[in-house]
């Protein structure tokens, strides 16, 4: 064995060639852009969480009962909390590890604090 | 039998390559050094700054919960409670500021992946001085609340206002910290050599948090009434 060996793992490799697994080896760049989407992308997702926001300040200007606002800004504000986690925080694109980690500890306080919510009669008002 | 010995590859910075377990080295000789093997497969650093994210969801759904509990059990004659003084607008400038912040650090991530350090240290001190609007904002509006008499003891409404949105500011101007001492240790060269992007995707993850964290207060603790 020699340090050649050691130094050419693609010789082994047997991704088809021009597949993606090929190019990855051949550019290791390539790994970066598939996992970081270009500027342009971001830019796109910073103008949609823009008009989610403009959406719900407009909310307030209008005369809606308070359930209806609930029914309204809840799936604004989950909506904007999963584009950002997703596409600024990487999660879509990182390991799913990170995001087991982040979802356990968003879905403990969620459980957590409805249950000690509950337990003050917050939701029979 | 000519060399047996597991040489790390140089990269063409000069920093050797790490070898895997495996044998094989990092592959990636643009300058992105190896992490060692993990058992998870992913960087120690990044899983802890998860972990801690994880662990802060705890800390503020405890005071959101506390504001959203107190908010109408004010007994009358106990001062104002902030629903009255909310300045709406002025709150709604402050989180599109905060939210494009998230847009210049996302940026400046992707800019020193690809190892554009000038861009990527101007959209660091965007990011810094944008975070900068935001609590100078909150400063305000707290002073404002103030002298309309609602204090930090006013009332118990007032009181979980103030620790939650205070909270939060201190976490954003933590986050200013972190920047300016990632912009201090980029001009100084002390990143480390092709993990510059890593520990500023870190702190990135940090920054989006403390984004998304508003984008819940915003909403729980100013709109819905």
């Amino acid at each position: 064995m020699t340090t050649t060996d050691l130094e050419e793992p693609a010789e082994h490799d047997p991704a088809p060639r021009g597949s993606a697994e090929a190019r990855e080896v051949e550019d290791p760049h390539a790994a970066h852009e598939r996992t970081h989407p270009p500027d342009r992308e971001y830019i796109m997702v910073a103008l949609i969480l823009g008009i989610i926001t403009a959406a719900e300040v407009a909310t307030y200007y209008f005369d809606f009962s308070t359930a209806t606002l609930v029914l309204l800004l809840i799936p604004m504000m989950i909506a904007k909390f999963a584009i950002v986690a997703m596409f600024f925080m990487h999660l879509r694109f990182d390991s799913k590890v990170f995001s087991a980690a982040f979802v356990f500890g968003l879905g403990l306080a969620a459980g957590v604090y409805i249950v000690a919510l509950s337990t003050m009669h917050f939701w029979q008002r | 039998l000519a060399d047996t010995t597991l040489t790390p590859t140089p990269t063409s910075t000069g920093e050797p390559a790490v070898v895997h377990g495996n044998g094989h080295g990092d592959g990636h000789g643009d300058g992105h050094a190896a992490h060692p093997p993990t058992a998870l497969g992913v960087a120690n650093e990044k899983l802890g700054m998860w972990l801690f994210l994880g662990s802060e969801c705890l800390l503020f759904g405890a005071l959101i919960s506390t504001y959203i509990l107190y908010k109408h059990r004010v007994p009358p004659g106990e001062g104002p409670t902030p629903h009255e003084l909310y300045d709406i607008a002025f709150t709604s400038v402050s989180s599109f500021v905060l939210l494009m912040s998230s847009l210049t650090m996302v940026l400046a991530v992707s800019a020193f992946h690809r190892h554009d350090e000038p861009r990527g240290r101007l959209w660091l001190v965007t990011t810094a001085l944008l975070g900068g609007v935001f609590v100078s904002g909150q400063v305000y509006e707290f002073t404002t609340f103030v002298r309309e008499g609602m204090g930090y003891t006013t009332n118990v409404a007032s009181s979980a206002f103030y620790t939650l949105t205070g909270f939060h500011g201190v976490h954003v101007s933590v986050g200013i910290l972190m920047l300016m001492s990632l912009m201090l240790l980029s001009f100084r060269s002390r990143l480390r050599t092709g993990r510059e992007a890593e520990t500023v995707e870190i702190c990135g993850l940090y920054w989006h948090f403390v984004d998304v964290i508003w984008i819940l207060i915003f909403t729980v603790v100013y709109l819905i009434p």
